[in-house]
């Protein structure tokens, strides 16, 4: 009996592997780890990258705007631009970690209310345009590429490399042209009428109407990376011999492709997808601009032409914790669905 | 089973991303579709189009135009720049005096103003404004100090409900201007210095001729008309003020009439829209101008030398020749496209008052020829490879361009041609303005274009190149100053000073005087003086105030005045609805042309797209059939 209980422990053991358990915790513990040493190295970057730039902010504002000598002096003291930068990096830690990004050099708002600002417009536009340019461009990739060479192979690859040939300004621009201007069929920027936000399905209606033509510009162009990736990972796939080993157990087609076929050739595009989801809240500063959408691209922008080292600082520290975050979902997501990597 | 499950996964996916973009392009067009009318937004409301938008209505925080443009429509200040002579004009005080010594000042306030809540608006409103703004060393002193820098805070007193006294330290022309935001004293005495920076204002109470309705900073903001404004009720009942990134866009919508009037586009896109039905355009002269800056030998405040400017430049022949060489003429053809007007001296034309214009026989008009005679009377030798020599050293001299004006980008190459021309090398480097404005205040550049906003007041322009501007500070970062040529002569710092205490035709006499002083030291080469370009819905809208005179004065965005806005009145309209207000009495008539294309236009392109739409839906799903049957025979 007892002889029977350590031959099955030994077997479950060999089945999950020597230390499997404290092994995943310990991977675990090392990707978070390493995520958060990286985002504290971004946080110092941050800080000097911008400090080193050769710039004055309250003469480079004068200039464009005629301030006086005075108003510079207020906007150095209140900013405290004048202290030694040692204590700059001080005041600036110690503010981040609180949840303070301090005040913009532009118009004194709170960084964090001007990002608060634009996080929404841009989280919606390129939000919605990754889920759709995923959906249609990793569908357009399956069926063109486990049909290799048929007529709907070479039409949406085709398609696809003309899309993906396209500039995104470019595009929108066309568009723009085409559809909001003497058609007027869509609005020619911003986010909502000039009324402002509107209650109720008005403004939904409202909204989606001006979110339309940026929206489809950002899935067109997405699209077409998503399409060629996961059309290349499926070619790769086509001739392994684990498809043909299913083939002769008697599979379906449809079944090898689903059950074999896609979930091996999907884990580029599943990097791909994370990686593109961090960068999501960047927004996309060409699209953002063309349809003088709100978002945190325009905001990045903005802030690097005054300069506003407060502004850039917030919104560099975002968009860089937004990527760690999502590569280390990505990480996590390839674990559990490749098992190379689980057992790596 | 898997398969039907693959497949209903699959089709599902499909149909939500189908579902997604249709519904995406059915819900935004059918506002569109619906649409009897053209874009347009009724009647009443004025739409305004600019590429920048106001990002705050703390009115000590803001400093764009924009912000300034709506913050002189909801607050009313104590005086105007008028509208045909840029004088100090009446509005909250109506009229002014001052004591024999110029030191001791008297505004007579408007009787019968309420604010935008009710109150009424007194002498205890100005004092308090004028208290508050007077402490020295707070934000709202730095945001007033032009204007108020002389008055002595504890002198500012009322008498009785509708005077105001204040004394200043020195007699100042600024007294007959003081364009000042008035603030009413039962709102912000609750804001105390300490807090004014955080301050948001949202919903500020002014006695202005509009109202704010709703506000998205840096997007777009609604004002409504205030129909208890003492100078009349605003022939416009909403006023909207609406950002465009790219004024591509602005262009589109104001030729469809989204907007119905568009500010900041470029000479090229405004020139487009020549021959848009219903569309006016304005090419009115402003106070802006551009320069080739020359490096006159960088110096900090106390006189040392620093940077690395090319000595020839401290020649004054190497910059009249450069002078000489240059095409203004051509500039203004070749990149305002005829928006603007060859660059003098420091005030613009726009100023008659103060603008001097130099004789012929003393004015830089292009003539290679006499740029050559000039470099060779001067020791320049030409070398073999076109480039003139001097003791050994060539003539090559470095040239800063900005990367964020695009103008000055197609400036340079015809400069570098010019100079070449003549024997002159020039390497251009573009850079950031934040690199810029550091080098130049190093002293480490030889030329650098960049421009200048002129107020009707030419006291600050002028300082600029005053001895006290060159930079401070020490190595390596020196703090500049305002001066970027480093010009520094001290007579012209003597009849700077001069002027300061004279108003009218004294003043003016001295500022001709100094600018004749640097039009002949040549510290900048002016190159252009540019345009404002604005174009408007003549079919829709009537009624400007143009500054400083019809046809080719500013309509909108005046110099530090808002004289159109209360006078805008629908086309159509009775005159007698704006003709009593303040400021509009020189009235426009309508240019009449049809708006065409906006109804049909939509309306078509509409039906059109949703006939492409579901054709391509009914395709797909007939393809996607077809793949079924294909897999289902399998």
């Amino acid at each position: 009996m007892t002889a029977l209980l350590d031959g099955a422990r030994a077997a479950a053991e060999e089945r999950s592997g020597p230390g499997t358990g404290s092994g995943l915790a310990r991977m675990l513990a090392v990707k978070i780890g390493s995520a958060a040493v990286t985002l504290f190295v971004v946080l110092v970057v941050n800080f000097w990258m911008f400090r080193v730039l050769p710039a004055d902010p309250a003469r480079n504002l004068a200039r464009q705007t005629a301030l006086t000598a005075a108003q510079q002096a207020a906007i150095n003291r209140t900013f405290g631009l004048g202290r030694p930068i040692l204590q700059q990096f001080g005041n600036y830690l110690a503010q981040t970690l609180h949840g303070n990004l301090g005040r913009s050099f532009v118009d004194q708002l709170p960084v964090t209310e001007k990002i608060g600002q634009a996080l929404w417009p841009t989280v919606l536009l390129v939000g919605t345009s990754t889920v759709l340019s995923t959906i249609i461009g990793v569908w357009i990739g399956i069926r063109g590429g486990w049909s290799r060479g048929s007529k709907f192979d070479r039409t949406s690859t085709a398609f696809v490399n003309v899309l993906y040939s396209m500039p995104d300004f470019w595009l929108g621009m066309v568009l723009l042209i085409t559809l909001a201007g003497k058609v007027a069929l869509f609005p020619d920027g911003g986010m909502h009428s000039f009324a402002g936000a509107q209650p109720g399905f008005a403004g939904l209606r409202d909204l989606l109407w001006h979110l339309t033509l940026p929206c489809l510009v950002l899935t067109l162009v997405y699209l077409a990376e998503y399409s060629l990736v996961m059309r290349s990972s499926l070619i790769d796939e086509l001739k392994a011999d684990y498809l043909t080993t299913a083939r002769a157990k008697g599979l379906r087609d449809d079944m090898v492709r689903r059950k074999h076929a896609v979930p091996n050739a999907l884990l580029p595009s599943i990097t791909l997808i994370m990686l593109n989801l961090g960068f999501v809240i960047s927004g996309a500063i060409t699209t953002e601009t063309v349809f003088s959408w709100p978002g945190l691209g325009r905001l990045s922008y903005e802030a690097l032409n005054a300069p506003d080292y407060p502004t850039l600082e917030g919104t560099f520290l975002l968009f860089s914790a937004a990527v760690i975050f999502a590569n280390l979902i990505g990480d996590l997501l390839l674990t559990v669905f490749d098992p190379r990597v689980r057992q790596a | 089973m898997a398969r039907s499950t693959f497949r209903i996964r699959l089709a599902r996916l499909t149909a939500a991303g189908l579902a997604a973009c249709a519904g995406l392009a059915l819900a935004g067009a059918a506002p569109a579709l619906a649409r009897s009318s053209p874009p347009h937004h009724g009647p009443t409301t004025f739409v305004v189009g600019n590429t920048g938008a106001v990002d705050t209505l703390n009115l000590f925080n803001g400093f764009t135009s924009q912000d300034f443009e709506v913050y002189g429509l909801v607050y009313d200040n104590l005086m105007d720049y008028g509208q045909l002579d840029y004088q100090g004009s009446p509005r909250l005080a109506t009229s002014w005096s001052h004591s024999a010594d110029g030191l001791t000042w008297t505004y007579h306030i408007r009787h019968g103003v309420k604010w935008s809540d009710g109150q009424p608006l007194t002498s205890a409103d100005v004092v308090y404004t004028f208290q508050r703004d007077t402490v020295p060393g707070s934000t709202e002193f730095a945001d007033n100090e032009a204007y108020v820098g002389e008055i002595i805070h504890s002198s500012i007193h009322a008498v009785g409900p509708y005077t105001v006294v204040m004394q200043v330290r020195h007699f100042t022309p600024v007294m007959n201007r003081l364009i000042v935001s008035i603030l009413p004293q039962h709102i912000w005495q609750a804001v105390t210095e300490k807090q004014v920076s955080g301050y948001a204002n949202n919903n500020p109470v002014g006695s202005g001729p509009f109202i704010v309705s709703s506000f998205h900073s840096n997007q777009s903001i609604t004002l409504r008309a205030n129909p208890n404004y003492w100078g009349g009720k605003p022939g416009i009942k909403t006023l909207v003020f609406q950002r465009f990134d790219n004024p591509t866009a602005e262009k589109l919508a104001l030729a469809n009439g989204s907007i119905d009037f568009a500010e900041g586009l470029t000479p090229a896109l405004w020139k487009s829209l020549r021959g848009t039905p219903g569309v006016t355009l304005i090419n009115a002269p402003a106070g802006n101008w551009d320069e080739l800056g020359f490096n006159n030998g960088a110096a900090t405040v106390s006189g040392k030398p620093i940077g690395n400017g090319n000595p020839a430049l401290t020649d004054i022949n190497v910059r009249h020749a450069i002078s000489y060489a240059i095409n203004t003429k051509e500039l203004v053809q070749k990149v305002l496209l005829n928006t603007g007007s060859p660059g003098t001296s420091y005030i613009p034309p726009v100023y008659t008052q103060f603008h001097y214009n130099p004789p012929a026989s003393i004015t830089y008009t292009y003539d290679p020829t006499k740029a050559n005679a000039i470099l060779t009377a001067d020791g320049w030798k030409m070398g073999p490879n076109g480039i003139r020599v001097k003791n050994g050293k060539q003539l090559t001299l470095r040239l800063f361009v900005r990367n964020q004006s695009p103008e000055q980008e197609q400036d340079a190459p015809y400069i570098v041609g010019w100079l070449k021309a003549v024997g002159i090398g020039v390497t251009t480097t573009s850079m950031s303005d934040s690199v810029l404005t550091a080098d130049i205040g190093n002293g480490q550049y030889d030329m650098f274009m960049w421009g200048w906003g002129v107020e009707p007041n030419p006291d600050f322009q002028l300082s600029t190149a005053t001895c006290g501007q060159r930079s401070t500070g020490g190595p390596p970062n020196y703090t500049p100053g305002w001066s970027d040529s480093f010009y520094c002569n001290p007579a012209y710092d003597q009849l700077y000073h001069q002027q300061q205490g004279l108003d009218g035709a004294a003043r003016a006499a001295v500022v001709k005087q100094m600018q004749k002083m640097l039009y002949v030291a040549d510290n900048y080469s002016l190159l252009y003086y540019w345009n404002d370009t604005q174009a408007y819905r003549s079919d829709l809208f009537t009624g400007f105030a143009p500054q400083p005179d019809k046809p080719n004065g500013l309509y909108l965005y005046q110099e530090v005045s808002w004289w159109s806005y209360r006078c805008i009145r629908p086309v159509g309209t009775s005159p007698s609805l704006t003709d009593h207000n303040v400021g509009c009495q020189h009235e426009l008539g309508a240019v009449t042309a049809s708006a065409g294309g906006g109804v049909n236009g939509g309306l078509i392109g509409g039906i059109a797209a949703a006939v492409v739409a579901l054709v391509a839906v009914a395709l797909f799903m007939a393809r996607r059939r077809r793949f079924a049957m294909a897999d289902e025979r399998e």
